[in-house]
Formats: structure tokens, sequence, C-alpha cells
């Protein structure tokens, strides 16, 4: 039988892989803000890669406050979502990416949206690299497995 | 059938449209949802499943119709039968498929009088499609249990003298037909409560192979004037005369012959006879091959499904019986004393105490576990009676009694209180002794708790743990303020009042004995564990002897060397035994998962938080500190004793009448039960919060070696 760690980090990928987007968290002088993204991730679930132009507040945001969440699901809104919707809240913090390593991320992130190569690739656009260090998943309602990348037993240290 | 020119009564049909009406109106699918996929359905014991469909059919009966859909129904079932009594009968799309035959699975109702009764039983065989047996069934077959519909066929009561089953080919032999007949109406026969005349009839010749009386023909059942059905018990005349006479016999056998021929297949047909002539009242087609596979897992739990006169005949049994014999067994046992035997007499009396043993283990089973369905049929029978909003309040009202396991634990506290005024006795608990404490009045009532309570069966297979064990309880029962269990308050009275006069006017039989019949069922349900308890370790004290002989006599003796290897070392015809046992598993290193929030039942109500014990053997309980939750994979009643001191109560064994959750309610302390994996995922030292409202436990670790 495969051990909790593997089934979870599994599951974790498995949920990631059917998602192309995720609800970015942010937040400015104490107030949180949402936003809808496309996002990559690396096969071994620590890192994350999102891309957004350098005007919007979500940008704004993270140059000034470094720590995010994210939230992917694959609800399909209908009622059975309670009982057989899974849910992931991930916690990490977001770096910009410089021009010399660009490259490797923006492969990442194009190989899952191909269709987003223009935006992508626009000067004004900047990719982020997500450094995971918590995943929660929520499954069943009320089933709560947590997945730690980063050694800290607290989720909000 | 009517269609088909076969003598049936005229049906009229609510289809499983107005099912699906009935449910989205309620929203009730997703409510259905919730309740199932709590966990994997594989990984739900059928007490479980059992609880989960008193939720749900409570949801069912709970619900109402929409008011322009009962009318529509009362409309037409006014116009097609006026004031007829009816008969309501389930009849699920499945049920006919080529999965499975559901015979008897989903519910009927006969005789039923007056609009309102007619919408309460439409709704009742609505929800039986969600009884434990059919959820079992299907996840069985594999079907999708959410998809499952449900439609009503009516028809008009037919009162017949004369009732039963025909098949038209046995499900062990192609070439003959079943045949069995009750007197009155069938329900008696269809729900296994009234035993049958059964013939095995030759299709080819249409005659007589074999007949099979009852033990007797007592009970019969008949159509009450008011509705519903009566039990009565039959006429001297109609004890000694087989309900079916040869001619009788010849009718219904060319009838299953042209019910067949319209259906084109073999037939499981409930027939009746009026005035000397047969009435079809239901056909299913036979799916026996399937029937074979599906019934070897089910068999079992279906025969636990016991009926009312059946249970009352096992209580008597057991009463009056079984329990006095295996304490006499018991008492016997421990007044031998041990010692003067030789060797090879110590062997014999290790064997003969195996066996009774054994016996007492297989009494449990065949007798005890069944009994306790009379807590299940009392719950089925007080939600239809007083419909409350709470499905399992019906348990408010057996928890309460005296049980063994409270009365021990009651002495474990005057041992506590005898001990917290001397610090001699202190001493010695502290050290984990209790035999050398000079203390007439303790050592009287430790000489009860181990005789009369087998306490000493908590510690069977780890020598030595026992006295550590009780030592350590009694120790922590110093600190405890009051020790008394939750008393049975008012509302418990108002709730017991309450049922016994609305069910005096519904209920067939007398509503106090069932009372009174479940309470025992709860009851016996902890205790029986306990007498048990009591053979066992008296077992163990001849092994323990046995083992100390050998190892004085230089063998080498493993603590889990069977009775068997030990019994032939005694007699000198073994001399080493290959070491066989595995070592024990040890705790994996902590990884990378987490677990945040478990889910389980809430099986008793309340929130706590504290430390996590984890207990995997019994010997963890002398480590077990007030406050503390416990977190077990199964408990059982001889090592309730801690109860009082925790905070809460989490174990992976589920269902809401389990010995964890029976206890718990005794002391009113929160309890999740059915929590998968709570052993391996909830490690001691973890600070965990128990929600017995919702059943779920929710973890914060302190840090990564914990």
């Amino acid at each position: 039988m495969k051990d909790t760690d593997t089934v979870l980090h599994e599951r974790i990928k498995a949920l990631l892989s059917s998602q192309p987007l995720a609800v970015l968290s942010t937040q400015r002088n104490g107030q949180p803000y949402s936003s809808l993204m496309a996002f990559a991730f690396t096969d071994d679930l620590r890192s994350l890669v999102v891309a957004t132009g350098a005007s919007t507040r979500k940008h704004q945001n993270i140059v000034m406050d470094s720590r995010v969440s994210l939230l992917v699901d694959n609800r399909s809104n209908r009622e059975e979502d309670f009982h057989a919707a899974a849910a992931v809240t991930i916690l990490g913090t977001a770096r910009r990416i410089d021009a010399g390593e660009r490259a490797v991320h923006e492969q990442l992130y194009l190989k899952r949206h191909p269709y987003l190569q223009q935006f992508c690739r626009s000067p004004t656009t900047n990719l982020f690299q997500i450094s995971v260090s918590h995943y929660i998943m929520v499954t069943r309602f009320q089933s709560v497995m947590e997945y730690h990348i980063a050694d800290d037993i607290d989720l909000f240290s | 059938m009517h269609a088909g020119g076969l003598p049936v009564p005229p049906p009229i049909c609510i289809s499983t449209g107005v099912y699906d009406r009935y449910v989205d109106h309620n929203r009730l699918r997703e409510r259905i949802g919730l309740e199932l996929y709590r966990k994997n359905i594989e990984d739900m014991r059928w007490e479980e499943i059992w609880d989960a469909s008193l939720r749900i059919q409570h949801l069912f009966m709970q619900a109402t119709l929409p008011k322009q859909l009962e009318e529509e129904i009362l409309e037409a079932i006014r116009q097609v039968f006026g004031n007829q009594p009816l008969a309501i009968r389930s009849s699920a799309p499945e049920e006919d498929g080529a999965g499975g035959s559901f015979a008897g699975l989903h519910e009927s109702y006969v005789n039923v009088v007056g609009q309102q009764d007619i919408l309460k039983k439409i709704k009742k065989v609505w929800a039986s499609l969600w009884s434990d047996r059919a959820i079992l069934y299907r996840q069985e077959l594999r079907l999708e249990i959410l998809r499952s519909r449900m439609a009503v066929v009516i028809q008009p009561f037919v009162a017949g003298d004369v009732s039963g089953v025909l098949f038209t080919r046995s499900p062990f032999d192609e070439s003959q037909m079943v045949l069995e007949a009750v007197h009155g109406i069938n329900q008696g026969l269809v729900d296994g409560e009234v035993e049958p005349d059964r013939w095995l009839i030759d299709r080819k010749t249409g005659k007589v192979a074999k007949h099979t009386r009852p033990e007797q023909r007592d009970l019969v059942l008949l159509g009450g004037e008011a509705g519903g059905v009566r039990r009565s018990r039959l006429d001297q005349d109609r004890r000694n005369s087989p309900p079916l006479d040869t001619r009788a016999i010849e009718e219904l056998v060319q009838l299953g012959v042209e019910v067949e021929r319209v259906f084109g297949a073999g037939q499981d047909i409930e027939w009746t006879f009026v005035q000397g002539s047969p009435v079809l009242l239901q056909s299913r087609p036979i799916t026996a091959g399937r029937a074979g596979d599906a019934a070897d897992k089910r068999s079992w739990y279906l025969s636990l499904t016991r009926s009312y006169d059946n249970l009352l005949s096992l209580r008597e049994r057991i009463a009056c019986t079984l329990i006095p014999q295996m304490d006499d067994d018991a008492e016997h046992l421990s007044q031998l004393n041990l010692e003067e035997l030789s060797d090879a007499e110590l062997a014999l009396e290790i064997e003969r105490r195996f066996d009774l043993n054994e016996k007492w283990t297989s009494v449990y089973w065949s007798d005890f576990i069944p009994f306790a369905h009379g807590v299940r049929l009392f719950g089925e029978v007080y939600n239809e009676v007083v419909e409350p909003r709470d499905p399992f309040e019906f348990v408010s009202l057996l928890c309460g009694q005296k049980m063994l396991s409270t009365r021990r634990n009651e002495l474990l506290l005057r041992c506590a209180r005898i001990a917290a005024k001397s610090d001699h006795i202190l001493e010695h608990l502290k050290r984990g002794v209790i035999d050398g404490i000079e203390d007439s009045e303790f050592q009287a009532s430790i000489h009860s708790l181990r005789h009369h309570f087998s306490t000493d069966a908590a510690g069977i297979g780890v020598p030595g743990s026992v006295g550590e064990i009780i030592a350590a309880m009694i120790l922590q029962y110093t600190y405890l303020e009051n020790g008394s269990s939750r008393k049975p308050g008012n509302e418990r009275e108002a709730l017991e009042k309450a049922f016994l006069d609305k069910a005096r006017h519904t209920l067939s039989m007398e509503p106090a004995e069932l009372l009174s019949l479940a309470r025992e069922s709860y009851r016996l349900r902890d205790d029986d564990n306990i007498h048990l308890g009591r053979i066992g370790q008296e077992l163990e004290r001849a092994v323990r002897l046995a083992r100390q002989r050998l190892r004085a006599a230089g063998k080498s003796v493993g603590d889990t060397l069977p009775a068997a290897d030990l019994c032939r070392m005694l007699r000198g015809k073994l001399d080493v035994v290959e070491w066989r046992g595995g070592e024990p598993a040890t705790a994996q290193p902590p990884g990378r998962a987490r677990a945040r929030q478990l889910q389980g039942q809430p099986a008793s109500r309340g929130m706590a938080t504290g430390s996590a014990r984890v207990i995997t053997v019994p010997a963890d309980l002398s480590a077990f500190k007030k406050g503390e939750v416990l977190v077990i994979d199964s408990i059982d009643p001889t090592m309730t004793f801690f109860a009082p001191l925790a905070a809460a109560i989490v174990e992976r064994r589920g269902g809401m009448l389990i010995h964890g959750a029976i206890i718990a309610r005794e002391y009113g302390i929160p309890c999740v039960t059915g929590v998968v994996g709570a052993t391996e995922l909830i490690r001691t030292g973890d600070r965990i919060t128990v929600d017995g409202y919702l059943g779920i436990c929710t973890l914060q670790k302190k840090n990564y070696n914990s």
C-alpha cells in the first residue's frame, strides 16, 4: 500500500493538473484581494508560476507583500460538489522572475497555456515564481489533509 | 399483468418522475450525497450504513410533498379506488433489471386507509429505497447509488384467507417450482415473521414432489379494522390444516405457468386466495444466478434482522439461560486452585478453558449480537411513531441505565476515594502495584473489580500489565470530582411518556414491552462483553501459570505462544517453539502529509479539546491521564474504565451504537466514531478538538516529531 505522503502528493498533483485556473489572494494594508489566474506548477509541487501585467493591482500587491495564497478546486457548480468536489489551498511566497531565468519558467507556463503566448511574452508582463510552503486539501466536505513542503509546523509563521 | 389478462387488482403507478419531483422539491439529493460520501462507502461497516440509512429515511419522512402534487395523487386514487383500503408497493426500476433481485428489499404496505396515511406510506416506500439493506445491495451490485429512483404501485388491498409466494423456478432446481403459503395475509411471510408451509412441485407433471410443514402454525396476520396489520393467533382447526389443498395448489401452478408465459421468464409471484379464487398481487423476475454471490456477504447481516417475536424469545434465552450459564462457568473456573494441578492436569484445564471460551464466543456471535438488533428495531419504530426532529432521539430513552461498565467505574471511584486518604495506598499505586496494599476495604473492592467485572480482560496478552493499568486508573480517578454518570433528566421521562402515549394507538405490539426489550438489548450489548471477558480472563489465568512454570523450567516461552503449543510443552511433547510472530509495526517517521481535520460520525454531542492519547495496545491505557482525548481503533467494554477521565473519545470503528459511543453518552462527553486512519493519523500529544455535533476532529500538531 502506498504511504499517506505519496497518496496525498498524487492527489494534489492530479487536482492541479485538472485545473487551468486558480484564485490568487494577495493583500494591501490588510485588505485581502482575490484574482483568477492561469498557473503552472513543477512536478515536485514546490513551485508554481503565474503571470500578470506590471500595472495590475495584484502585481503591486505582490511587490509590497510577497506572501500569497491560491485556491484550486474542481467544482462543477452543482449541488453534488458538496460531497464530490476537492479543493486545495496553497500557501507560499512569490518572487518576480528576472530576465536571466525567465526562459525556463516561461516554457513551463506556456506548455500549459499555449494560447497565452502573446500575453506572456509582452514586455509589460511579469512572471512570478511562487515557492509553496503548504498545501491544504479538502475533500468530502470536511476532510482536511495538509502537505508540508516547508518545515514550519505553523501555517501562519 | 393486468394488461396481460391475469387476475390482478387494477393498479395505478406513481412513476419515478414523481419521486424525482419530491426529491428535488425538498433538495434531498445532496443531503443524501453528504450522508453517504462522508467516507468511502467501502470503508463503511454495515452499522454505519444503518446509521446513514436512518438519517436519510428520516429526511424523506420530514420532507413535504408539493401541495399540487399531493392533490394530483389523491385525486387519481379517489377516482380509481374511491375509499377502498389500499396496498402501496415499491417498484424500483433496478428491481426488475438484469442486475439482481430486489424482492423484499423495499417496503410495501397493505390495508392503508385515509388520505394522510396514504401519503405517509408513499413517502415510506420512497424512503425504503434508502434502507440499509437496499443501500448494501446496490453497492454490492456496483449500481450508482445516488442515481437510484423509486416508483410506487397502488392497488386495492385484497384481504385473502390464504396467501403466499410462488417461485415458478426453484433457485436450486430449475425443474421445480417452490410454493410457500400461510393462513391470513401475505405480510407475515414476506417479512419472515410467519413460517410457511412449503411445497416443491415438479414442473413437468405439476405434481407435489415434497411438502414441508412449519414447526408450528400459530401466528396469523390479518388486515386491521382501522387499517394496518393485526397480529392474531390461529384457531385450532387451521393450526392443524395446511393453508392449501391439492386443488388450490393445482390452480396456483396453472397461474404460475400463465404468468411466466406473459413475462417470458421465471417469476417470483405474490398471490392470495379470496373466496376460493386466486388473485395475483405482485410478480418479479427471478434472478437467482446473481443472488447467489451477492448473498454471501449479506446473509450474515440480513440474518441479524430479527422479527419482534424472535427477539422476545431471544431475550428470554439470553437472560434466563445463557448469561446465568456463562456466569456459572466463570464462577466455577475462578474457584479452581490451579496451583494444585500437575503439568498434565494444567494442560487439560487449559484445553477445557479454551473450548469454553470458544463456545461462549460463538454464542456471542450467534445470539448476543443478533439481539442487539432490538435497539435498531426500536429506533425504527420510535421514528415512525414519534417522528422526532433528531433521528437518534430514541437513544436517549435507552441510556442512563445501570450497566456493568458504569457500575465497575463506580467501584473504581470508591477505590480512588479510599486511596486518596492513604499515603500508603497512593505510594503503591504510583509504583503501579496493587497487590501489596494492606487495606482490607480497598482489597475487597479490588477483588470485586477483578472478579465480577473482568478488568483483567483489558490486559489479556500483556502479562503484568493488568495491575499496572488498574493502579494507574485508580490514581487518575482520585482527580475526579464527581464520578457519577450523567443523570437521566426529566427530559427522558417526558420522551418516554410521549412515546408510550402515541404508540399505544398505532403499534401492533405492546409499546412498554418493546421499550423494555430495547433497553435490555442496549444494556446487554455492553454487558455481554464483560460477562464473556470473565471466561477469557480465566483462560488467561491458566495460560499465565503455564508460562510461569515452563519458564521456571528453563523453557523459552513467548507471550504470544498459542495455548495449544503451551499444552504440548506442559506434556513434554514439544521442546522449543519456532518463533512465528512478526515485529510490532513501528511508527512511520513523520512525513510531509498531516491530518488537519478528520471526519467521522457525531456519536455523542459536545465539543472538547485536549491532548490526544493514542491507544494501540491495552497496556497504553496505563499512561492515560485525566483530561486527555482517547484515540483508539475499537473499544471493548472491558476497557471503558477510562471514560469518566477522558475529555472525548475518537474511534476508528464506526457506528452510533458501538461501545465507545454508548459509554461516551453515559458520561456526556463528545465522541466521534468511524474516523478512517484515526490511530495512524493522530499521534499521542497532538492537540485535538473533538466536535461531537459535526462529527469532526481538528488537529493542531505541536511539532514534527510528535
